[in-house]
């Protein structure tokens, strides 16, 4: 799995929100995106599965590709959204079952087969680490469930149509530390086996999970690096002002 | 801090008392009809024909109310459809393009055109030019102009009204904006689209203007073709009223087209409260 991005800026009207960006995540594992509120690290992430062309006034220049493949080259943005799974800040769960949120997209991708959706259903919500906890109530509504459920629900609805890069947005923002914890362990378990770019402005959490971490700034990137590296032995000024708190 | 406080106090008495006006105004005009047409309200005056010389002053109001009801059915049929279809447009579709915003003044404007002046182009285009003549289909389809920009801006602010969080995680798993929309948007808004389209049948069960000169007869039978004049109640009630028929029966009139609208917008405000509350 790779994604490269190559000269990528993004402007909303004529504001420019981030600025020739280079960068490249390869094969699996956690790659964190950190920086003071406002930098750009959601619309990078929303770049990378197209949902930052929803907002209004959006432009961009740049080259994005998925393994090898360039994704604004396509006019089919959804085939896109499908390979690359996102998980918003604040948990969502769609007014529906709990299993009706695990086969939301299954069925609209026309898995009809019962035995297939039920097992589609059992898997993802195991992989999101919630089977345990939900496999008595698929039928009652999602709605029910506990913040920390609903993001992990939230993750098992994006894992269910096996996207090849999973995208998460400030994931563990609204969710108190037990719930954070359980998803932190989670996403280590899933880096296995599929690329997670994580943004969050819990530089701990990042330094807790990511293999790789991206330091930006004012729509730049400052530094890009082994998580390892970045938080000990960091190349720029700014990367050490910024993990000491002098910048936040 | 005692002025503060002081203040306070008054602004609550002030705004309390502003809602007990209102409820008093309701209840007045309310017991007053009941006073003066309650006794007019009887079995006979629901099922039989108006009677008597001049006409109304005597028997019922049946065809009236049955042309009431049909009036407010073809105005329905008429403007509910294309009132959700704008409506969808306007919330789901055509971000920030031009003729969107066009297209939200236009249904404001069109909102805000006096019913007679709907009447008025009702029977110029409806009655004359496409020939229907002074019949139910001209009063309908006029009363469905009319309430056409009441079902789209009630419509569009309950899909407005979905959480927008909804629409995101959506599109992030590449469905289309079609299946969102028939999955979770419409049977999220679909209780405050119906409340909507049940207070539009209010008011067109009610306006008197656009059918005055479109549809509406001092006395027709029950024969409920289309391209036939009707009776409706609140023309009835401006006759009998105006032309001093009989006010007793004036009166139950009255009462009996209040009773109806109350019952449709209480029903409304039953629905309305419902929406976001599927158990979801």
């Amino acid at each position: 799995m790779s994604v490269q991005v190559k000269n990528w800026s993004v402007f909303f009207e004529k504001n420019p929100v981030l600025q020739n960006i280079d960068l490249e995540f390869n094969g699996n594992g956690i790659f964190a995106v950190i920086g003071p509120s406002g930098c750009g690290k959601t619309t990078l992430l929303k770049s990378i599965n197209r949902t930052a062309e929803l907002d209004h006034g959006f432009n961009c220049g740049g080259t994005i590709l998925l393994n090898g493949e360039d994704i604004y080259q396509k006019n089919d943005a959804a085939s896109i959204r499908r390979r690359v799974g996102m998980v918003f800040q604040t948990p969502v769960a769609l007014p529906m079952s709990v299993r009706e949120n695990v086969l939301f997209g299954p069925r609209y991708f026309g898995e009809k087969n019962k035995q297939k959706l039920s097992d589609i259903c059992e898997r993802s919500l195991k992989q999101a680490g919630l089977w345990e906890e939900v496999k008595d109530k698929l039928g009652q509504p999602a709605g029910e469930l506990s913040g920390g459920q609903k993001q992990r629900l939230a993750i098992a609805r994006a894992l269910a149509v096996e996207p090849e890069v999973l995208l998460l947005d400030e994931p563990c923002s609204s969710l108190d530390p037990a719930s954070t914890m359980l998803i932190e362990r989670l996403l280590t378990q899933l880096s296995g086996t599929l690329a997670i770019v994580l943004v969050t402005h819990n530089l701990f959490q990042a330094k807790r999970v990511a293999h790789q971490t991206l330091l930006m700034m004012a729509g730049q990137v400052v530094e890009y690096g082994p998580t390892e590296q970045l938080f000990s032995k960091p190349s720029r000024q700014e990367t050490a002002d910024f993990i000491s708190g002098l910048t936040w | 801090m005692i002025l503060r406080s002081f203040l306070d106090r008054f602004l609550l008495a002030v705004f309390w008392s502003a809602g007990l006006v209102i409820l008093l105004v309701l209840t007045g005009i309310i017991g007053y009809l009941l006073l003066r047409g309650g006794s007019s309200l009887t079995l006979e005056f629901l099922t039989t024909a108006p009677k008597g010389l001049p006409l109304g002053t005597g028997g019922g109001v049946l065809p009236a109310i049955k042309g009431t009801l049909m009036l407010v059915l073809i105005a329905v049929l008429a403007a509910a459809a294309p009132g959700l279809i704008t409506a969808i447009y306007l919330s789901e579709y055509g971000e920030s393009s031009k003729f969107r915003a066009l297209v939200n003044i236009t249904i404001q404007c069109m909102a805000g055109i006096p019913s007679i002046v709907t009447g008025l182009f009702g029977y110029a285009f409806f009655v004359v030019y496409l020939g229907f003549g002074i019949s139910l289909l001209a009063g309908g389809l006029s009363l469905g102009i009319m309430i056409f920009p009441v079902i789209v801006l009630t419509a569009r602010d309950a899909l407005l009204a979905v959480n927008e969080q909804y629409r995101l995680a959506g599109a992030a798993l590449g469905v289309s904006r079609w299946y969102m929309l028939h999955r979770v948007i419409i049977p999220q808004s679909a209780p405050a689209i119906l409340s909507g389209i049940l207070l539009a049948m209010g008011y067109a069960a009610g306006a008197t203007a656009p059918i005055m000169v479109t549809a509406a007869v001092i006395s027709a039978g029950m024969s409920g073709g289309l391209m036939e004049p009707v009776m409706a109640l609140p023309y009835h009630l401006y006759i009998l009223f105006s032309q001093h028929i009989s006010m007793e029966k004036a009166y139950g009139t009255a009462l009996l087209l209040v009773l109806l609208l109350l019952f449709l917008n209480v029903t409304a405000l039953l629905l309305k409260g419902q929406h976001g509350k599927g158990g979801y």
